[in-house]
């Protein structure tokens, strides 16, 4: 071949040899970041779920305030599904992975900061639920809500999916750098779906003082400022699970009592009617926690400290393999 | 495949339309309007010796093209002047903004149109006897929605032979290519990231460190995205065997503003001078008028990048920066930098430099309140705190500074190494293969996941 005519043969290599060397790559690259990498392998999780068992779900209050070790007895196990910033209309995306479990009992956390879409900007979440739900499209109602950008993220081919990874190599390399430079200390919970918190120091009361007095974060607490679509996605998850004769109670999770004062009641109302509405329409469980428990028990405003994860996971104790809940039989 | 030269310049003509029309749409028509428009004014320019009539065509030509820009780019900055400005004198209007879509690349072919008559009008030129060939140098897709700006007299010259690919063509167009994408889509993008979210909040950071970063931020990413535009527009009209002029030279290693302005986006400075300053008597009409021109010069140049405040603002602070240093010139207050020696011209850079960096937070902020906050930060040197923030930025922001920092290194390498990608073309296969094969795996590997548009696409 003539120096000129391999001119134009070599970027056709080049082409070839680095698209070959990216798709190996990212082929094999699973480091999303660890709250990432948390997700992925709850998303595998539900193939290794035990039948009849009991599922934890929710955002990061789940995650902190729940010791399925506690909780679980020999027979029925206990999983903790918890996973920060987890939105309602994400966890009706994996509707069925929940129910294909064949759960005997799913326990969903919520509080106003549930329905919040500013609390967690995380899209890459559906590009997680994207990759395990393949070629099964969630159905009308549910595509309905998604944005087009999610849809996007949700259903990339094979080639686009390999595009898109490529976010995740440098936050990854460059947090490696990041570790080996690193004192902080962090508990690992990629895979621990038993008790995974992560939170250790409980904070300050200056520090609590400064968020309540923070108008834009006690503005996350509003239900007025939570999206229709969480809300709907949630009442369409309840109705989903519910349809699957799936035995399901809604927590409204212990919020620390500093709050109290600082939301006001037609907010805080608003919020107890809407929980309320969806378990009596799906005759499901509702269960109120949020003023029991003391401001010692709770680590931040919303997420229980050691002492506060053993008095909630002692309320759900099974005993004999049954579940009461003050006089209610749950299970 | 096509051999006769008239067919290949239809299809390439064809492809720039779909290419416009592609992005665009029906605006499409605009395109249309300025080629014929220039077209045959140009034309009767050129056949009548009778001045007014000249003046007229010539007007035609002007009133059409600015008339465009004008509706187009300025209305509702307009409207927006005369509601805040009417409630400001205590009468508010309330005149509803239209529903105008900003064609893209408006700014660039009107003002390519515009030179072609005007440079027949001056009769530097003489007009093209081929719509074609016209319509090919007006709508030349590689350059078409975000310049460089390309003079008739420098193109359509070029269309005489057929469109032919050489090896050598290829070889330094797809090098530039190559390097534009890289400067574009892993620099400009990923250090968009840190921009855009400093930028959201500017008051978020406090201390002059996070403004000092924001704004070499935003320098190298404007810089990035507009001069790696400019390179692949450059390269793909080199494969196909035209040379389109630099747009960029260094503009961050000059010593002074006029210098800058010399080597910061060539085609749109230099047209500026051509064009504007110099029918507005330049320098040639004594001192004073000289800076009223500079200044309408650099106003109106400011108003070309945006229809809003802070475009005029940075155009009259450029300006400024251009009287002042023509004054101090001029004065001979410039040989006050003798005193540093050898270090007179790294002092002068790096002054020149600061100013140059303090223009580009008015370009990019959104509001008063933020501009006289991060001017203010600017200017003052605060650096309390100083390890805290950089601690905070380094933590939330590394990758987007991580790529800062090799760019600039990578700049500094490539300014003392000149044509750094015109020797790499000239490499032989393997090396340039290699090349290649890194720009490649730079772009799969380094560009974030959602790509941003390029910034001179609004203009």
């Amino acid at each position: 071949m003539s120096s000129n005519k391999k001119v134009f043969f070599i970027p056709i290599l080049v082409l070839i040899i680095s698209t070959i060397a990216y798709a190996m790559f990212a082929a094999s690259f699973n480091n999303y970041g660890s709250d990432n990498n948390r997700f992925v392998n709850l998303l595998d999780q539900y193939e290794n779920i035990n039948q009849d068992s009991i599922l934890f779900i929710g955002d990061s209050q789940i995650r902190e305030d729940i010791d399925c070790r506690i909780i679980e007895s020999e027979r029925t196990k206990c999983y903790n599904l918890g996973m920060a910033g987890i939105l309602p209309i994400q966890i009706a995306l994996q509707k069925d992975f929940i129910t294909q479990t064949k759960p005997r009992l799913i326990i969903l956390g919520a509080s106003p900061l549930f329905f919040n879409e500013y609390i967690n900007k995380n899209d890459d979440l559906y590009f997680f639920i994207g990759r395990k739900l393949g070629k099964i499209k969630p159905d009308e109602y549910l595509s309905n809500l998604l944005t087009e950008k999610e849809k996007e993220l949700l259903y990339k081919n094979t080639w686009e999916k390999l595009l898109h990874k490529n976010k995740f190599f440098m936050p990854f390399y460059l947090g490696l750098i990041k570790q080996i430079f690193s004192t902080e200390t962090q508990r690992n919970i990629l895979n621990n779906f038993k008790d995974p918190y992560l939170f250790l120091q409980d904070q300050s009361f200056e520090e609590l003082n400064k968020k309540i007095d923070d108008k834009n974060t006690m503005a996350l607490f509003d239900i007025d400022n939570s999206q229709n679509r969480q809300i709907e996605s949630f009442e369409y998850l309840i109705d989903s699970l519910h349809k699957n004769k799936g035995k399901i109670i809604i927590v409204q999770m212990p919020l620390n009592p500093l709050l109290k004062d600082k939301i006001s009641d037609k907010s805080w109302k608003k919020y107890h009617k809407l929980l309320l509405d969806v378990a009596q329409e799906n005759n499901v469980t509702l269960i109120n926690l949020e003023e029991e428990f003391e401001e010692e028990e709770f680590i931040d405003l919303t997420h229980l400290n050691n002492k506060g994860r053993k008095r909630l996971s002692k309320e759900f104790k099974l005993n004999d393999d049954e579940l009461y809940l003050g006089d209610i039989h749950i299970i | 495949m096509i051999k006769d030269k008239k067919y290949q310049y239809l299809l390439l003509l064809i492809g720039s339309y779909f290419f416009y029309y592609y992005s665009s749409g029906f605006l499409v028509v605009l395109l249309l309007f300025s080629t014929f428009l220039d077209f045959y004014c140009g034309k009767a320019i050129y056949s009548t010796i009778n001045k007014s009539k000249r003046k007229l065509y010539l007007s035609f030509s002007l009133i059409g093209n600015l008339g465009l820009l004008a509706f187009f780019k300025y209305t509702n900055f307009s409207i927006e002047t005369i509601n805040y400005l009417s409630t400001l004198f205590g009468s508010p209007t309330d005149i509803q903004l239209l529903n105008i879509i900003l064609p893209i690349g408006i700014s660039f072919y009107t003002f390519q149109t515009m030179s072609y008559t005007l440079d027949i009008y001056w009769k530097k030129m003489r007009p093209t006897d081929s719509i074609l060939k016209f319509g090919l140098y007006v709508a030349f897709f590689p350059q078409l929605v975000a310049g460089p700006i390309v003079r008739a007299a420098d193109f359509i010259p070029q269309l005489t032979t057929k469109v032919k690919i050489h090896a050598e063509n290829f070889k330094a167009g797809l090098t530039l290519i190559g390097w534009g994408l890289v400067k574009k889509v892993v620099f400009a993008d990923n250090i968009a990231v840190f921009v855009d979210s400093f930028f959201s909040d500017p008051t978020k950071y406090s201390g002059s460190l996070p403004v000092f970063i924001a704004a070499l931020a935003f320098g190298i990413q404007i810089y990035c995205d507009f001069s790696g535009y400019s390179d692949i527009a450059i390269g793909i009209a080199r494969v196909l065997g035209y040379k389109l002029k630099l747009n960029f030279d260094k503009p961050y290693f000059t010593t002074n503003f006029t210098q800058f302005w010399r080597r910061w986006h060539m085609s749109l400075s230099s047209w500026l001078k051509d064009y504007l300053y110099i029918p507005l008597g330049g320098n040639r009409k004594g001192k004073t008028r000289t800076y009223i021109n500079l200044m309408a010069t650099m106003v109106l140049g400011g108003l070309w990048h945006g229809a809003a405040w802070n475009f005029l603002f940075w155009g009259f602070y450029q300006g400024v920066l251009l009287c002042i240093h023509k004054i101090s010139s001029s004065l001979g207050i410039t040989k006050i930098f003798e005193f540093f020696g050898k270090y007179k011209k790294y002092v002068l850079l790096i002054l020149t430099q600061y100013f140059v960096f303090m223009g580009w937070l008015m370009f990019r902020v959104s509001n008063v309140r933020d501009l006289t906050y991060l001017v203010y930060e600017y200017l003052t040197f605060d650096f309390s705190n100083f390890f805290f923030t950089f601690k905070e930025l380094i933590n939330n922001f590394h990758i987007p500074l991580f790529f800062l920092l090799v760019f600039v290194i990578i700049h500094i390498y490539t300014f003392f190494n000149r044509n750094f990608v015109e020797n790499m073309a000239k490499k032989d296969l393997f090396y340039w293969g290699l090349y290649l094969f890194v720009v490649m795996m730079s772009l799969y590997f380094l560009r974030p996941a959602t790509s941003i548009q390029f910034i001179y696409f609004q203009f």
